[in-house]
């Protein structure tokens, strides 16, 4: 299938890594968990798309359109890295993305960490999240918005000036090799985008042995991750909003330099 | 391996077990299978040459099209359901059919159910949900169901249903999760409503 036959874009995952200080007034056996929470919360913000409903008195109806359907959270993970600090992670099917809008990573994060700052208060130290960039086409970008995210780019020029803070990402396109080969290109045209969000200091092409794990089969996301770079640089501020616009424009970067699988990001304090 | 290799796998293997209708007849059940004589009879050449035999369609997991009518259903057997899957309710109150979209869920596909009480006022509901895969026969086959819970409204985590299968490949296949929501002694409608979703998972 190409992109214009999907009716989505594919999986998206995100794991929120860091400490969690539990609310003193949340009963810890409480049976609101993850999964109830950001499904809650995604219905609550119009993000959740309803469009795959059907079935008796559901069959007519005109459905919700939206950013995602709902798939799994949790707090723990059977395959999360021993002592790794993840805190939560949450999975969703994307839905098919617009010409002139990109991956939904910035609600789909501030979803993710609504849900866990419900029963605690994070303190995250990474962010990981699998974008489905097989999902993007590329050559159906408007001229005017080649990378939709720079459309929303003003937002982070009212900011604290003092907030930017070194990161390193990980970008890791797992068996795919395009990420590796074209990591040079990459920088270049992150830095000749009009945005201070990240500035890159540095890059390195990396390995498997350079990667945080991940909490997710390799049969998942074209695993395991052989092929990535690593940028090193400045984040105009440390939050999921920043970390998700991040995602957004490198995913439609390297769907512009030819990557047509998942990618594994991770972005890391240092 | 890139994304278009693996999906050339999963083509590969379905047009393996195409091959070995007799497996695949086994596998999905009698009904998965058909012959078509008709169109042997309408060439005689063929007929009566070594290739005269009854051409055999051998339904597998494949994707749904677009607006494309539905068969109906089948059970692990391959017979054909008669139920309420999707019937138009005609009395009693009507729960919330809460589930989520099909899913992988390593090594499996899964799907979620539970309720919330929409206009029912009773306290409790036994809720199930139930996978179909979908065949290249138009039919949805049943591949798992959860066990039925009695539980809450809400869907927090002691509060759902869960049903699983184990995936066979990762090559795609359109998936239904249905809900079914019956009331604690209360009258509630029949309908069992589902969502469906392409799934990187195929069951044979």
């Amino acid at each position: 299938m190409g992109p214009a036959e999907r009716r989505t874009a594919g999986p998206m995952f995100a794991a929120l890594y860091g400490q969690l200080v539990p609310h003193t007034w949340r009963n810890p056996e409480s049976e609101r968990d993850a999964y109830l929470l950001f499904h809650q919360r995604s219905l609550a913000m119009g993000w959740l798309d309803d469009r795959s409903a059907g079935g008796g008195l559901e069959e007519a109806m005109v459905r919700a359109p939206g950013l995602w359907g709902m798939n799994d959270a949790g707090w723990e993970h059977p395959l999360a890295a021993p002592g790794a600090g993840l805190i939560s992670w949450f999975q969703v099917e994307a839905s098919a993305v617009a010409d002139d809008r990109p991956l939904p990573v910035r609600p789909f994060l501030r979803c993710a960490e609504d849900a866990t700052a419900r029963v605690g208060q994070p303190e995250l130290s990474a962010v990981q999240v699998l974008l489905p960039v097989q999902g993007l086409d590329a050559s159906s970008r408007p001229p005017y918005a080649p990378v939709p995210s720079m459309l929303a780019v003003h937002w982070f020029a009212e900011r604290d000036p003092s907030a930017s803070i070194p990161v390193e990402i990980t970008v890791n396109s797992g068996q795919d090799p395009t990420v590796a080969a074209v990591g040079h290109q990459l920088t270049d045209d992150l830095g000749q985008l009009d945005q201070d969000v990240f500035v890159v200091r540095s890059f390195a092409v990396t390995g498997q042995k350079d990667v945080p794990a991940a909490p997710l089969a390799d049969a998942f996301w074209n695993g395991p991750p052989l092929h990535g770079v690593t940028l090193r640089g400045e984040l105009a501020e440390w939050s999921c909003d920043a970390v998700g616009w991040c995602a957004e424009v490198l995913a439609d970067l390297l769907a512009q330099l030819g990557l047509r699988s998942p990618l594994l990001l991770a972005v890391a304090r240092v | 391996m890139s994304y278009p290799t693996r999906l050339a796998r999963g083509v590969a293997a379905l047009a393996a077990v195409a091959a070995t209708s007799l497996l695949a007849t086994a596998l999905a059940g009698p009904a998965a299978a058909s012959s078509d004589e008709s169109a042997g009879a309408a060439n005689s050449v063929d007929r009566y040459s070594a290739a005269a035999a009854p051409k055999v369609t051998v339904a597998v997991p494949g994707i749904a099209l677009r607006g494309a009518t539905s068969a109906g259903y089948k059970d692990e057997h391959g017979n054909v359901i008669q139920s309420s899957l999707t019937v138009v309710p005609l009395s009693g109150c009507t729960p919330v059919s809460g589930r989520d979209n099909p899913h992988y869920s390593s090594p499996d596909v899964s799907g979620h159910g539970w309720w919330d009480k929409g206009s029912c006022t009773a306290n409790l509901a036994d809720v199930y949900n139930c996978l179909y895969e979908y065949y290249t026969d138009g039919y949805w086959y049943r591949k798992a169901c959860s066990p039925t819970v009695r539980v809450y409204p809400g869907g927090g985590s002691a509060n759902r249903s869960t049903a699983r299968h184990t995936c066979a490949n990762t090559a795609y296949a359109s998936w239904r999760n249905h809900v079914d929501v019956n009331v604690v002694n209360q009258s509630d409608t029949a309908e069992q409503p589902y969502n469906q979703a392409d799934v990187a998972c195929q069951v044979f």
